[in-house]
């Protein structure tokens, strides 16, 4: 059942990026939104049930763009290993150090990101054009990245406690 | 003398008559006098008080029912309006895709080569890279490398393929090259996405002549984009005082942001072989 949420998130927020977001001008600026989700399993899920979800969702997006085959993946794994790195020395989940986490993500995927592209093109024309758009998904992410993971809690513990109920009753407790 | 009986009887005869003489005395004047004036003045209030509460809530009983009616013809209007309006904007977008289909219609019918139109279902998740996809794959003949053009100029070209749907690398994403010319003076160089937007048009000789405005097309010399499509217009020339080539930034002409149909030629020009005598 958390898989199928989890498959059902990832879905939702493939085709919205690709399609709708797309096509909006306001959000020509806005952060690859599966950076939340790949934040939330790094909070909130274990390795574990975490990986196998991230290595889909990073091949998914992989062959969707046109960027060089396994950026997305080594990206995902980069902010969730950051973010695991980062639990074992602050109090991320119950402070106001969450609100940091997705725009942290978005910050280690567009620093690969510009890794890749500075070796492609000349850094004189990428450079103000990569701190502006960095500047663009920041805010976006400061503005928006609390509520998906707000969203990805409830949504996740509600189905892990029906999930539990359904088993106690198929036990007969 | 008289019996009690007879003494009554004439006793009623006279308040009789006496009733109707006063009754038909009144009856030709409006009485007002004191009490009767101080009875009114004491009960009208209470009547209109009474009068008005009992109006106050049966205009609200019937103007309640009356709202209702109206907020329901209100709705109803409202729904008709919002219909039409949906009707009238699918018949605009009906009306524009006609003409979009048209043009691509008249393109694929001028270009004399075997093409499928195709419908674009979506854009690269990043603003870094330029790529699309279009409902079109291996079940409709489709190949890698092959040409995806619009009436108004290239687009890119198939790089992945899947049964239905394949992945459009456009020829403004940085990895993008094609080969072309100058229209005007056949000046050769390779069309180059750029980063930011448009393209540049790299490896131009400085001795040849270009100017803003002048109209780029392709030269068929890199075996995917047949001769002569329409890649963009001159929008800036730099002519550095070394090297041996000149800086020209080009313009698209094919509108990146709106893509909705493309057309994937088939039968691309394969390379001119030299026969050796």
């Amino acid at each position: 059942m958390t898989y199928l949420f989890y498959a059902l998130v990832c879905l939702s927020l493939v085709v919205l990026e690709t399609t709708i977001i797309a096509d909006i001008a306001v959000f020509d600026d806005l952060y690859d939104l599966l950076v939340t989700f790949v934040a939330y399993l790094g909070l909130y899920r274990s390795i574990k049930e975490s990986i196998p979800v991230i290595i889909c969702v990073g091949f998914v997006m992989d062959n969707l763009s046109g960027a060089p085959f396994g950026l997305y993946l080594t990206a995902y794994l980069w902010i969730f290993a950051g973010i695991r790195f980062g639990m074992r020395y602050l109090q991320v989940r119950t402070s106001a150090l969450v609100m940091f986490v997705v725009p942290i993500a978005v910050f280690i995927e567009q620093i690969l990101f510009a890794a890749v592209l500075f070796m492609q093109t000349p850094s004189g024309i990428l450079a103000p054009l990569f701190s502006k758009r960095l500047g663009g998904q920041l805010f976006w992410a400061l503005l928006t990245g609390p509520f998906f993971l707000m969203f990805y809690e409830v949504f996740d513990s509600r189905i892990e406690k029906w999930a539990a109920d359904r088993k106690a009753e198929r036990n007969g407790l | 003398m008289f019996s009690k009986k007879t003494v009554m009887i004439v006793g009623v005869i006279l308040l009789i008559a006496v009733n109707i003489i006063i009754l038909s005395v009144t009856s030709t004047r409006y009485p007002s006098f004191g009490p009767g004036r101080i009875a009114i003045a004491l009960t009208a209030p209470f009547q209109t008080a009474v009068v008005g509460t009992a109006r106050f809530f049966s205009d609200i009983w019937q103007r309640y029912f009356m709202l209702v009616g109206v907020a329901r013809e209100n709705e109803k209007l409202e729904h008709a309006l919002r219909r039409s309006r949906e009707e009238n904007h699918r018949l605009e977008e009906v009306a524009l895709s006609n003409q979009r289909l048209r043009q691509l219609l008249e393109f694929q019918q001028k270009t004399a080569r075997r093409v499928v139109a195709a419908e674009v279902i979506g854009k690269d998740p990043s603003p870094w890279f330029k790529t699309i996809i279009i409902d079109k794959g291996l079940e409709d003949g489709l190949t890698k490398s092959l040409p995806v053009v619009v009436p108004e100029g290239v687009v890119g070209q198939v790089i992945e393929l899947a049964g239905n749907y394949s992945k459009v690398l456009l020829v403004i994403d940085q990895n993008s090259a094609v080969d072309a010319l100058v229209q005007r003076t056949r000046a050769r160089g390779i069309v180059a996405g750029a980063i930011d937007s448009g393209f540049l048009f790299k490896y131009v000789l400085r001795k040849h002549d270009v100017q803003v405005g002048d109209a780029v097309v392709t030269s068929g010399l890199d075996g995917v984009f047949p001769k002569g499509l329409r890649v963009g217009e001159v929008s800036g020339v730099v002519k550095r005082t070394a090297g041996i080539f000149q800086e020209v930034t080009v313009m698209p002409y094919a509108d990146f942001e709106t893509l909705e149909e493309v057309l994937v030629i088939l039968n691309p020009p394969t390379h001119p072989q030299t026969e050796v005598p």
